[in-house]
């Protein structure tokens, strides 16, 4: 999955560490969803929305192979 | 076989990315594991004299279930109490990774040797196997997520 969080973070001129503390969770953990090798269950995914201020959807990106979304 | 278990122990210990909760399970989990061991390595010497009733050497095998049984409490709580998802699948593959090298190593250890006292130590080397193979999976698996 897709993610702009890497973006998002930077904007607000956060570290990994920053986030990682904001989330509660570990600077691995945000390193590994950033870097598209965990995907957060969607309790973590809402805690991020509410954080960053938007919505799922704008955050994560579902990729799919025919590049055909929702379906 | 143990020192390279307490030294694995004690680095895993001072590893700055484990966090509070992760060195008090692992303090706890070395412990029981500790108890385990002795226990099963006492059944082991009462089972070579013949002046120790068979009944007694049959409690004294059984006895070790208890810390074996505590040590799963201890991963079970952590995973309860692990509030970080990602570092909870990290141990989870690591303790997979425990049991499955456990396995392969039990069938090994089944095909070299048939006598029964071999097998009977291979209760030690289980859980030697295990603890050792999932702290070296869980601490690569750390390092591999900086």
């Amino acid at each position: 999955m897709k993610n702009r969080l890497r973006v998002l973070r930077a904007e607000r001129n956060w570290s990994q560490a920053d986030l990682a503390e904001r989330l509660r969770v570990s600077r691995q953990s945000v390193n590994a969803i950033e870097t598209g090798r965990f995907d957060p269950s969607l309790p973590l995914a809402f805690k991020l929305a509410k954080l960053f201020d938007e919505r799922i959807e704008e955050i994560f990106e579902a990729e799919s192979p025919e590049g055909t979304q929702g379906q | 076989m143990y020192f390279f278990d307490w030294l694995i122990a004690v680095t895993l210990h001072r590893n700055r990315n484990f966090s509070p909760l992760q060195r008090r399970s692992l303090a706890k989990f070395g412990s029981l594991m500790l108890l385990a061991v002795v226990m099963l390595a006492v059944a082991h010497e009462s089972a070579d004299h013949s002046t120790v009733a068979k009944s007694l050497v049959m409690v004294l095998y059984l006895l070790p279930a208890f810390p074996i049984m505590l040590m799963v409490r201890v991963v079970s709580q952590y995973l309860t109490r692990e509030t970080d998802e990602f570092i909870r699948l990290l141990v989870m593959r690591s303790l997979l990774w425990g049991i499955g090298t456990t396995m392969v190593a039990d069938t090994l250890l089944a095909a070299v040797f048939s006598d029964p006292r071999a097998l009977r130590l291979a209760v030690v080397f289980n859980i030697d196997v295990f603890t050792v193979t999932a702290m070296i999976a869980l601490s690569l698996q750390l390092r591999r997520a900086q």
